[in-house]
């Protein structure tokens, strides 16, 4: 399998990783991978690559089925079909252990937690492939609620990895968040926390967008403002849906803004693409 | 005078809260301030649900009720604490999303219920002995992972296995949670959001008897 995209760690731009392909509230797409097909997920790698996304988020978690067998066989067909890396999904440490040795070294996993049955299976399996981890700031007591907090849990993962010979360039931190609707700080919280991954910890940092609007109307257009503020905090990757009105733009845009797209290259060239297909 | 109905239901903090002193100042009955703040409440939950207000107004709507029941308290006839039915809440064993249970607690607390929040990844056993030491009507159970469908049924099991099943009405919610969770888990019904929640509440165990001093 060859990946069209740059090395994960080679690449300044914010990094597109697309969330679409997840059974969660997806009825049709549930049902599809309980008889074992791939329809809905490779129509929806190919329509999220072709939006702009890096990299294809693919989680196949649903009770009841042997998720390692079907992880490995949608991962291994929608990095074909795609030409683009993938970020294996899951939140059972065995079926991802299972499944990283038989996925080419720049795969992205997603992810561990601070605790040790989340950390041991993964971290062991991706030290031998050279796959990039996602940790996730949170444990079996929550997550906490301020940026020392996630940070400290954010550390025990970078040193487990060390243990296993994995350094911190090839992870990436999930720190989080919580809805502002019931949390006034809580974009804030996180904002810091991605300020010292890399100030601090030299490791990467993603961000799910779709948790902080939560409880809100007009979502996207907080979800765009978070992204250009974590973006200017140093964000790698922004785990979104690229199909999103305005959300690929925004990223472009913020990205611009921040010195990550040097004349406006990519911004520029997606521009003209939209222009093109009528869209602009 | 400003009417405490609509100043609450605009989310109106610091109008509400005079208004509520200068009644009480002028001598209006304490409880039936009360009334009208509950009235208020009601008109915010009716503009949730239609999505003309939004979570954050209904978190700042419950807290002001909070607020002005304070005010309220210390004139009640016997100068005692308020305190209202028992609710017992949770997420249940292998979970610990807490942020609607947190609301539903919120909002079931400043209504007036007493609320006994056993926090996240609670085991059945921790449910079923706050449920008796509290002499609770009616216990909330919330998860959000699959795998707390198992837990909350062990739950209901396990206050069938207590004996006391019959003496609490049991509800459930959380993200994924709907009628097919609600069956499969043996409660009593579900609800999708925290006003859902309190209609539900108040339906099984009746209004709050925060009114009543004790």
């Amino acid at each position: 399998m060859r990946h069209r995209g740059a090395a994960l760690n080679d690449v300044k731009h914010t990094l597109v990783i697309g969330e679409r392909i997840n059974p969660t509230g997806r009825k049709k797409l549930a049902g599809e991978l309980m008889e074992g097909r791939l329809d809905i997920v490779l129509a929806d790698a190919r329509r999220q690559a072709d939006a702009g996304a890096d990299i294809i988020d693919v989680n196949v978690g649903i009770p009841g089925i042997d998720e390692g067998e079907l992880l490995l066989r949608a991962a291994t067909e929608v990095s074909e079909a795609t030409g683009l890396p993938v970020c294996i999904d899951s939140s059972d440490p065995l079926s991802l252990a299972a499944v990283i040795p038989k996925l080419p070294a720049g795969t992205l996993v997603n992810s561990v937690t601070g605790d040790k049955e989340s950390m041991d299976p993964v971290l062991e399996a991706a030290a031998q492939t050279g796959a990039f981890v996602i940790g996730m700031a949170k444990d079996h007591a929550g997550i906490p609620s301020d940026a020392n907090g996630r940070l400290e849990v954010a550390k025990r993962i970078l040193e487990r990895a060390g243990g296993y010979g994995i350094p911190p360039e090839r992870l990436m931190f999930d720190f989080l968040t919580i809805p502002v609707a019931t949390d006034p700080g809580s974009a804030l919280v996180t904002l810091e926390c991605i300020e010292m991954a890399s100030a601090e910890l030299g490791a990467g940092s993603v961000l799910g967008v779709s948790n902080i609007s939560f409880g809100m109307p007009s979502r996207n257009t907080i979800h765009a403002s978070f992204l250009g503020m974590a973006i200017l905090s140093g964000l790698s990757a922004a785990i979104v849906n690229p199909l999103e009105e305005g959300i690929m733009q925004s990223i472009l845009a913020a990205d611009v803004l921040a010195g990550k797209d040097a004349r406006g290259v990519r911004f520029l060239r997606d521009y003209r693409a939209r222009l093109k297909r009528g869209a602009a | 005078m400003e009417d405490v109905t609509a100043l609450i239901a605009g989310i109106e903090e610091k109008k509400t809260l005079a208004a509520v002193s200068a009644a009480l100042n002028s001598g209006v009955e304490p409880l039936a301030l009360i009334d009208q703040l509950r009235a208020g409440m009601a008109e915010v939950g009716e503009r949730f649900e239609v999505k003309d207000y939004f979570l954050p107004e209904l978190v700042m709507s419950a807290e002001i009720f909070n607020e002005a029941v304070n005010l309220i308290t210390p004139h009640l006839a016997s100068g005692g604490q308020a305190r209202g039915k028992p609710v017992v809440i949770g997420t249940v064993a292998g979970d610990i999303h807490d942020i609607g249970k947190n609301i539903v607690s919120t909002i079931l607390k400043c209504t007036g219920y007493d609320v006994h929040d056993i926090g996240v990844d609670q085991p059945p056993a921790a449910f079923v002995a706050k449920a008796r030491e509290t002499g609770a009507g009616l216990v909330g159970l919330s998860g959000l992972l699959t795998v707390a469908f198992d837990s909350m049924k062990e739950t209901i099991q396990a206050f069938k296995d207590a004996g006391m099943r019959d003496q609490v009405k049991i509800i459930v919610g959380g993200g994924p949670v709907n009628d097919t969770v609600c069956q499969y888990v043996c409660a009593d019904a579900w609800g999708a959001d925290p006003t859902q929640a309190l209609r539900l509440v108040a339906r099984y165990i009746g209004d709050t008897a925060s009114v009543e001093s004790v």
